[in-house]
C-alpha cells in the first residue's frame, strides 16, 4: 500500500488528487498475475481477468465513495479562540480569534463575528502562533537503503562519532609507522572499527556518483510516512525544507513539505533550491583516494574514493560546473577534467539565471568567504546555510546582502558536525549578532529534535539576547520568505494557509508545549 | 588554623580564586556574609520577597525579610535577583575517570579514589548551579563500589567531600556481557559468600581465643561458629567484605543469628534499567537487609512498574531522558510517555538528574524541572525534585537542599525565576564562599563574545 502510494506520488508529479488512483492498483495486479505460458510478464498494465476486473471495479466504487476528497471538513469553518495570537505580520492580539475556512485563514482579530455552524475551539490562556518552519531540516527518512549508518543505528549515540574520529586517528598513526599490507577480505561496516577502516566513511545517504548532482531531487527519496515527521509536527514544526546532504559539492535540490496532513497536500514544492557545500564535507569523501587503507596496495580504488580531496578541489568543481554551464549556454564545446554531468547543465543555467535558488553550506569563516567570492564571480544570489562562524563574517555578509539559515545553537557540537571538526568555534549569541547587523536570518534545528528542536532553538536564542518577537519571526515569517512563500506561510493573516500551533503558554517558555497543531485547516494533533 | 573549617575554606578560596577566576585572593573568607534584597525561594517554605540571607562561618543563620545584618558582614546586594538553594546532582559517575571497573563485583572500590578535582565537569556544575554532586560508579556493574558526595570546588578530594560515602552502587540490570540469570546469581552469590566468610571467620576467631586461653577445642564446627560470632572484631573483616557487611547493616550474622554491629550501615543505589528489574532489586534488598536504605535508580521503562514502586515506597532517581519513547514492533507506531508524570502521580519521592552533555538545555536541572511543570507537575514539587528530595535521598536533608537556618550555605543567585529559561546563574555560594561569578567565567564569556572583542594581532 505504501509503495503504491509513493508510486502514485511520483507518477503524478504535482497536484495529485486525494485517494489512490486506480491505475496504481492495476499495475500491481498485473505484476503479480502469473502467465499461462510461463514467460515472466513485463510490468505493463494488462487487462486483468474478469473476476479481478470486478474486484477492481468494486474497489474503485468503494474508494470513490469513501474518498477523502469529499468536501466534509474543508467546507467547515473552524474558529480558534485564544488568550493571545502572535500574527508575526503585525502586533500580537490579546483575546484574539482566528477564523479558518477551506484550509486558509479567513480572518484574525479581536471582536470577530463567529459564523454559524463553525467548530469553535476555545483554549483560554493559550497562545496561537503560526506553524513553525524549519528552513534547513535534515529529516531521517527511516529507509534503510537511504541512510547507510542508520541501518546499524550506531550513530544514535554521540560516542559513536568520537570513537570513529579516534579510530581514524589511530589508523592513520599506524599507517605512518609501518606499511602492513592487509589483505584480509572486505572491511566490515557493522562496527566503528570497520567503518574507520573503510575510510572515507560513507556515513550519509547522498548520491555519490558525481560531485555535481543538481539534477537530482531529495523528494525522490522522501518517505512522508517517516516517524521523524510526526516528531517534528509534535514539536510545532508544520513545514520543513528537506535539505539534501552535504556530501557533494553541488548536490541535489531540496523540497518543501508539510510535516502532517493530507498526503496529497504535503509536498508544497517538489524541487526547490540547489545545495552547494563549501568546506571539508564534500572533500572528506575522497581522502583515501590514493591508497584504500586496510585493503592493501594491490586493491583497486573503491567506490568511496573520489575527488575532490581538498578545499581547492571543492572550489574547482564548483567553478568548473558553473563555467561549463555558461559555456554550454554560449554553444561552446566542453572539455577538461571534472565536467559536470550533461543533465546538470540546464539546472545550473537556471541557477545562473536566477530561476532556481542556490544555497551554500559553509561553517567556517574562510569557507564563507569562498562562497561569497564564487557567488560574486558568477553573479549568483545565494542563501548561506549553517554558518557556524557567521559572527566572524558579519561585515562581508552585510555587504553582499546574503540571508543566513543559522543553526543549530549549541555549546559543543555533536554528531557529524563534531566529526567534521569545522564546528569547534561556535558562539551562543550569533543570532543576536546577526540581528544587530541587520542580516536576514532564519533559525534551524537541522537534525536535532525535541528539547533541541526548532522551538527550543528559538528559546536558546532568546536566552542569549534575541527578543522573543525576533526569535518567533526567525522560525516563522523569515523562513517562509527565504522559501519564497511569504504571506502564504509563517503568518497568521487572512489568505495565509491555516498552519497554526496553539501553545499552553508563551512559546519560548521552558514550560511551553503544543496543545493543538493545525495544518491546512485540519487539526493534525490535539492533546 | 588549618584544622578549623574556616581555615580550610580559606585555603580553598585562595587556591580556587587563582585557578578559575583569574584573581588571587589572599586570606580567609569573610566570617559573615549577607545577601540582601533578593527574592528568596527557600523550597521548604513560601518565597520571600526582598529578603535577606545571613551566613556565618559557612552556615545559614537567618533567613527573612527583616534580618539584621551585622556591621562586619560582607554584603552582596542581590536586588532583582532570585536566591535559590544549591541544586544537587544525585547520581552521576562524572568526576571519576571511567564509569565502571571491568570486574562485575567490586564492593570494596571507592569513588573517592578516582575523583579528579580538576575535571571540567566540576566547573560545569558551578556554571549550572549544582553545588552538591553524588559521584558514584555507573550502571555497567553488579556491585560497583561506594560513592561520595562532593562540592564542585576544592583542590583535593578531602576539600571537596561533603559527606563520606554512604551508598553502594548495585545494578539489577545485567552489565555488559551478562544476562539476568547470571546477574542475579552473582548478586546472591556475593552475599552467600559473605555469610560463608563470616562463618569461617567466627570459627577461626573461636579457635584463636581458645589458643589464647590455652584450652582445647571441645565442640563441633557449628557450635564453634556460634561462639566465635561475638568474637569477630572490626579489624578482622577484610576490604572485600567490609562494605558488604556495612550494606547488610554492619552487623555480623553467622548461621542466621545476629552478632555484634561493627560498622556504620551503608545504603544502596540500585539501578533498574527495565521494569522487570524493580521486582528483582526489591527482592535482593529485602533478602539482604538493606531495603530500608535503598534508593532505586530508574531507567526509562520503569514507569511501567509503578505499582511495584509504589508498594516498595522507596525514593527513586529518574532517568536523564525524561520522555520514554517506544516503537510498537508490529505497527511501527511510536508512543511517548513522560516518565516524571507517572512517578509523581504515584506520589513517590523522586529526584531529577541533568541530561546528557550534548543537549544544551537538558544539562540544566532547572530545565528538567521546567519540563516537569510543562507536563502538569506542580512547580513546588519540581523544585523540590532538584534540591530537597536529592538531599533527603542522600541522608543530608539536615545540611542541604533548602534555605533554612542551620543548613550549609549553598546558594545560587539567578537573574530571574529559576524555571525561566532566560534567567542565568549569576553567582554561586558554597559554604558561604563566592565560588562562581558569571561575569568572571572566562570560558562562558568567550562563547558570548563577538568578533569585536577578539584581541587584534599587533602589527610589527
Amino acid at each position: 500500500m505504501i509503495a503504491a502510494a509513493l508510486d502514485s506520488g511520483r507518477g503524478l508529479a504535482a497536484g495529485a488528487t486525494g485517494g489512490l488512483p486506480a491505475s496504481a492498483l492495476l499495475v500491481r495486479e498485473s505484476f503479480l498475475a502469473p502467465t499461462r505460458t510461463g514467460i515472466p510478464s513485463r510490468r505493463v498494465p494488462r487487462a486483468p481477468c474478469p473476476p479481478v476486473r470486478i474486484a477492481v471495479a468494486l474497489m474503485l466504487v468503494l474508494s470513490a465513495a469513501t474518498s477523502p476528497a469529499a468536501a466534509d471538513d474543508t467546507d467547515q469553518v473552524i474558529v480558534l479562540k485564544a488568550g493571545r495570537v502572535y500574527t508575526v505580520s503585525g502586533a500580537p492580539i490579546d483575546g484574539g480569534i482566528v477564523i479558518v475556512r477551506a484550509g486558509r485563514i479567513e480572518a484574525v482579530g479581536r471582536d470577530l463575528q463567529v459564523p454559524e455552524q463553525a467548530r469553535v475551539i476555545e483554549l483560554a490562556d493559550a497562545v496561537i502562533t503560526p506553524g513553525l518552519i524549519d528552513a534547513c531540516c535534515a529529516v531521517d527518512f527511516e529507509i534503510p537503503q537511504a541512510a547507510f549508518s542508520r541501518l546499524y543505528s550506531a550513530d544514535e549515540q554521540p560516542s559513536f562519532w568520537r570513537t570513529l574520529a579516534e579510530l581514524q586517528q589511530r589508523r592513520r598513526m599506524d599507517e605512518d609507522r609501518a606499511i602492513d599490507p592487509e589483505s584480509g577480505g572486505p572491511p566490515s561496516f557493522t562496527t566503528p572499527e570497520g567503518l574507520a577502516a573503510a575510510s572515507p566513511p560513507n556515513l550519509t545517504w547522498a548520491e555519490h556518483a558525481s560531485e555535481v548532482t543538481p539534477h537530482r531531487l531529495v523528494s525522490d527519496s522522501l518517505n512522508l510516512f517517516s516517524n521523524d515527521f510526526a516528531r517534528l509536527m509534535k514539536g510545532g514544526v508544520t513545514t520543513v525544507y528537506v535539505s539534501p546532504d552535504s556530501a557533494s559539492v553541488i548536490g541535489s535540490r531540496g523540497t518543501v513539505v508539510k510535516t502532517a496532513g493530507r498526503l496529497s497536500e504535503r509536498v508544497v514544492r517538489r524541487a526547490d533550491a540547489v545545495k552547494a557545500t563549501m568546506g571539508s564535507d564534500p572533500s572528506r569523501r575522497g581522502r583515501g583516494n590514493v591508497l584504500p587503507p586496510g585493503r592493501g596496495r594491490s586493491a583497486p580504488p573503491s567506490f568511496h574514493t573520489r575527488r575532490p580531496t581538498t578545499r581547492m578541489g571543492v572550489e574547482w568543481v564548483f567553478r568548473k560546473a558553473f563555467y561549463d554551464a555558461q559555456r554550454a549556454r554560449d554553444g561552446l564545446e566542453l572539455h577538461g577534467a571534472d565536467m559536470p554531468p550533461r543533465q546538470a547543465l540546464p539546472v545550473l543555467q537556471q541557477v545562473l539565471d536566477g530561476e532556481i535558488p542556490l544555497r551554500i553550506q559553509a561553517r567556517m569563516q574562510h569557507d564563507v568567504f569562498t562562497a561569497l567570492r564564487l557567488a560574486a564571480e558568477f553573479k549568483l544570489k545565494f542563501i548561506l546555510e549553517e554558518a557556524t562562524e557567521a559572527y566572524r563574517c558579519l561585515p562581508q555578509l552585510q555587504a553582499a546582502d546574503v540571508p543566513v539559515v543559522f543553526g543549530p545553537i549549541y555549546m559543543a557540537p555533536t554528531g557529524y558536525r563534531r566529526y567534521s571538526g569545522e564546528a569547534d568555534r561556535p558562539r551562543l549569541n550569533t543570532p543576536k549578532q546577526l540581528a544587530d547587523a541587520g542580516i536576514e536570518f532564519a533559525l534551524t534545528a537541522q537534525e536535532l529534535r525535541d528539547e533541541e528542536g526548532l522551538l527550543r532553538q528559538g528559546m536558546y536564542a532568546v536566552r542569549h539576547g534575541l527578543s522573543a518577537e525576533e526569535a518567533l519571526r526567525a522560525i516563522t515569517a523569515t523562513p517562509a520568505a527565504l522559501l519564497g512563500l511569504s504571506g502564504q506561510l509563517g503568518v497568521v493573516a487572512p489568505g495565509a494557509a491555516a498552519d497554526l500551533v496553539v501553545w499552553n503558554t508563551e512559546p519560548f517558555d521552558a514550560t511551553s508545549r503544543p496543545l493543538l497543531v493545525m495544518i491546512d485547516g485540519r487539526v493534525v494533533y490535539e492533546e | 588554623m588549618l584544622d578549623t573549617r574556616l581555615g580550610k575554606m580559606g585555603c580553598l578560596l585562595a587556591i580556587f580564586g587563582s585557578m578559575a577566576t583569574g584573581a588571587v585572593v589572599a586570606g580567609p573568607p569573610p566570617d559573615k556574609v549577607a545577601l540582601t534584597g533578593g527574592r528568596i525561594i527557600p523550597v521548604s517554605g513560601a518565597p520571600i520577597e526582598q529578603g535577606t540571607v545571613l551566613i556565618e562561618r559557612g552556615r545559614i543563620v537567618a533567613v527573612g525579610k527583616d534580618v539584621e545584618v551585622p556591621y562586619d558582614a560582607r554584603v552582596f546586594d542581590v536586588s532583582g535577583k532570585v536566591v535559590f538553594p544549591g541544586m544537587i546532582d544525585v547520581h552521576t559517575w562524572r568526576g571519576m575517570d571511567i564509569p565502571n571497573e571491568n570486574r562485575p563485583v567490586t564492593p570494596h572500590l571507592d569513588a573517592r579514589d578516582a575523583l579528579d578535582p580538576s575535571q571540567l565537569f566540576f566547573e560545569d556544575c558551578l556554571r549550572l548551579g549544582a553545588t552538591g554532586v553524588h559521584v558514584i560508579p555507573a550502571d555497567n556493574t553488579v556491585i560497583g563500589g561506594v560513592g561520595c558526595v562532593v562540592r564542585p570546588i576544592g583542590m583535593s578530594v578531602a576539600e571537596m567531600t561533603i559527606a563520606e560515602g554512604a551508598f553502594l552502587k548495585i545494578s539489577a540490570t545485567p552489565c555488559r556481557g551478562h544476562d539476568r540469570m547470571l546477574q542475579m546469581a552473582m548478586l546472591r552469590e556475593t552475599f552467600l559468600e559473605l555469610d560463608d566468610y563470616l562463618a569461617k571467620l567466627a570459627e577461626k576467631r573461636y579457635e584463636e581465643k581458645l589458643k589464647e586461653d590455652e584450652k582445647e577445642i571441645e565442640v563441633g564446627p557449628a557450635e564453634a561458629r556460634k561462639r566465635g560470632r561475638e568474637l569477630i572484631r572490626a579489624e578482622d573483616i577484610d576490604d572485600q567484605h567490609r562494605n558488604l557487611l556495612r550494606l547488610r547493616g554492619g552487623q555480623v550474622r553467622v548461621e542466621g543469628e545476629d552478632g555484634p554491629t561493627l560498622f556504620k550501615p551503608l545504603g544502596a543505589f540500585v539501578y533498574c534499567g527495565n521494569a522487570m528489574d524493580v521486582r528483582l532489586a526489591v527482592q535482593v534488598a529485602n533478602d539482604n537487609g538493606f531495603f530500608a536504605r535503598t534508593v532505586l535508580v530508574l531507567g526509562g521503562e520503569c514507569y511501567k512498574a509503578v505499582g511495584e514502586l509504589k508498594q516498595a515506597a522507596r525514593p527513586v532517581v529518574l532517568p536523564s531522558e525524561l520522555t520514554y519513547r517506544e516503537t510498537d514492533p508490529l505497527t511501527g507506531e511510536v508512543r511517548e510517555t513522560f516518565v516524571p508524570k507517572e512517578i509523581f502521580e504515584a506520589r513517590l519521592l523522586f529526584a531529577l538528574v541533568p541530561g546528557p552533555d550534548d543537549s544544551y538545555a537538558e544539562r540544566m536541572l532547572t530545565y528538567q524541572a521546567a519540563r516537569c511543570v510543562r507536563h502538569g507537575i506542580p512547580r513546588d514539587e519540581a523544585l523540590r525534585a532538584i534540591t530537597l528530595n536529592p538531599a533527603k535521598m542522600l541522608g543530608l536533608e539536615q545540611r542541604l537542599g533548602s534555605i533554612e537556618p542551620g543548613k550549609d550555605a549553598h546558594l545560587v543567585i539567578f537573574s530571574g525565576d529559576p524555571l525561566d529559561f532566560a534567567s542565568v546563574v549569576e553567582k554561586v555560594f558554597i559554604d558561604g564562599i563566592l565560588a562562581y561569578e558569571r561575569e568572571k567565567d572566562v570560558r562562558l564569556q568567550r562563547l558570548l563574545s563577538s568578533e569585536a572583542d577578539e584581541p587584534q594581532e599587533k602589527a610589527e
